[in-house]
């Protein structure tokens, strides 16, 4: 390399540096995607969505790779991505509850009419 | 106007050249499944209404990925963003359903009040009928006392059997007692949850000690009788009391005549519907 050479190269490493560092941290993206994580858990996901939830998790767990290698586009794109598996997980266990309030209701009122028959046979 | 082929040979040649230079858009299936999930959710009236915040949102983010594919980004970055529209739109489509629910829930509620008055209703028609029932059982065992010309007192219905029906100064029931007898039986046999007492009288003729005896003794015999025709002896209970309830005078032989009798109570039950009451 040319001593003429040194500042370009000088140049294209402050460039690339600053690429990199073009990308801030997503801190509140990520922190976006764990309050929609909490949230889906005390929706019940765990119980009522487990395989929405785990998919969620699974890709925080990526983020958090992705964070640790400093990777902070792909960190944003995947907590993006968890956000919106959190959500799905949450509304998910959400539905799934009042499918089932529906069935306890409904079957109440289906014994409520056999006795009704019943009584109304004796 | 007549027809020129060379005009149309121009026009296909243009058609298919412009044709070619607008390059057909290369098909993506992961946009293809955002777009027709988003048509979907957004014809559901259920969506619209329940959901309406996360249909936004699929919209917007199916929007992402279309503007993504018209500057021909990469193919990673329209899968990405179009995956994320479709989980938008299972999201709005999942709330919707929810709400659903919740409603249904509110309209099983008023279901299940209606049912719950009808149940109340088919119970009270019940115990209506079963009223009726004991008002007519009650009816026709109050006939039959009658029948048996049992008189209605405090203590029940007494059905008085006189002298005639037992041998002279016997305690043996006279072959005339017979069918009273079998009747007294029948309505014990039919109604097992009723109870008699036989309670055997004398005029005041004669010794004391022989007349309570002798009372004794034709109570005695009427259970025993009963008892013939498979009535339960604990269900009938005897006394004798001799001389000392008169229900006429002794002075007269045709009061002396009513004192001779035995009389068969039945007590009313308690807890059944009184045939006293009727």
């Amino acid at each position: 390399m040319t001593h003429r050479a040194a500042p370009f190269a000088l140049a294209a490493t402050l460039a690339l540096l600053t690429a990199c560092a073009g990308t801030p941290p997503p801190s509140s993206e990520i922190a976006l995607t764990d309050s929609a994580l909490r949230a889906a858990e005390l929706a019940g996901a765990r119980e009522h969505a487990p395989i929405e939830l785990r998919a969620a998790e699974a890709t925080k767990a990526r983020l958090d790779e992705a964070m640790a290698e400093e990777d902070h586009e792909l960190a944003a794109r995947l907590a993006e991505q968890a956000r919106t598996e959190a959500e799905l997980a949450k509304a998910m266990a959400e539905s799934e509850k009042s499918r089932l309030a529906l069935d306890e209701v409904e079957s109440g009122i289906r014994q409520m009419r056999q006795e009704a028959d019943r009584a109304g046979a004796r | 106007m007549s027809f020129k082929p060379t005009y149309l040979a121009a026009t296909l040649f243009a058609s298919l050249a412009l044709g070619a230079c607008a390059s057909a858009p290369e098909k993506i299936d992961s946009l293809e499944e955002a777009r027709s999930s988003y048509a979907r959710a957004a014809a559901d009236p259920a969506v619209a209404r329940h959901a309406p915040k996360e249909l936004d949102a699929a919209k917007a983010a199916l929007e992402k990925a279309e503007a993504l594919h018209a500057e021909e980004e990469s193919r990673s970055d329209i899968d990405f963003q179009a995956a994320l529209a479709s989980k938008r739109v299972r999201t709005a489509e999942t709330i919707a359903r929810g709400r659903e629910a919740d409603r249904r829930i509110e309209d099983a509620k008023l279901d299940r009040q209606r049912a719950q008055l009808e149940l109340r209703e088919s119970e009270l028609n019940r115990s209506k009928a079963e009223i009726e029932q004991a008002r007519r059982e009650a009816e026709e065992l109050r006939q039959q006392l009658v029948d048996m010309q049992a008189e209605r007192t405090e203590r029940g219905m007494v059905m008085t059997l006189g002298d005639v029906l037992f041998e002279v100064n016997e305690a043996e029931l006279a072959p005339g007692a017979r069918g009273t007898v079998d009747q007294i039986a029948a309505f014990l046999n039919k109604y097992p949850e009723r109870t008699a007492i036989v309670e055997g009288h004398t005029d005041s003729m004669g010794d004391d000690g022989y007349n309570m005896d002798l009372s004794r003794e034709r109570a005695r015999s009427v259970r025993a009788a009963l008892m013939a025709r498979g009535v339960d002896g604990s269900r009938v209970s005897t006394e004798g009391y001799g001389e000392t309830v008169p229900v006429a005078s002794n002075t007269s032989s045709a009061g002396r005549q009513q004192n001779r009798r035995v009389e068969v109570i039945f007590p009313d039950a308690p807890g059944q519907v009184s045939a006293l009451s009727l």
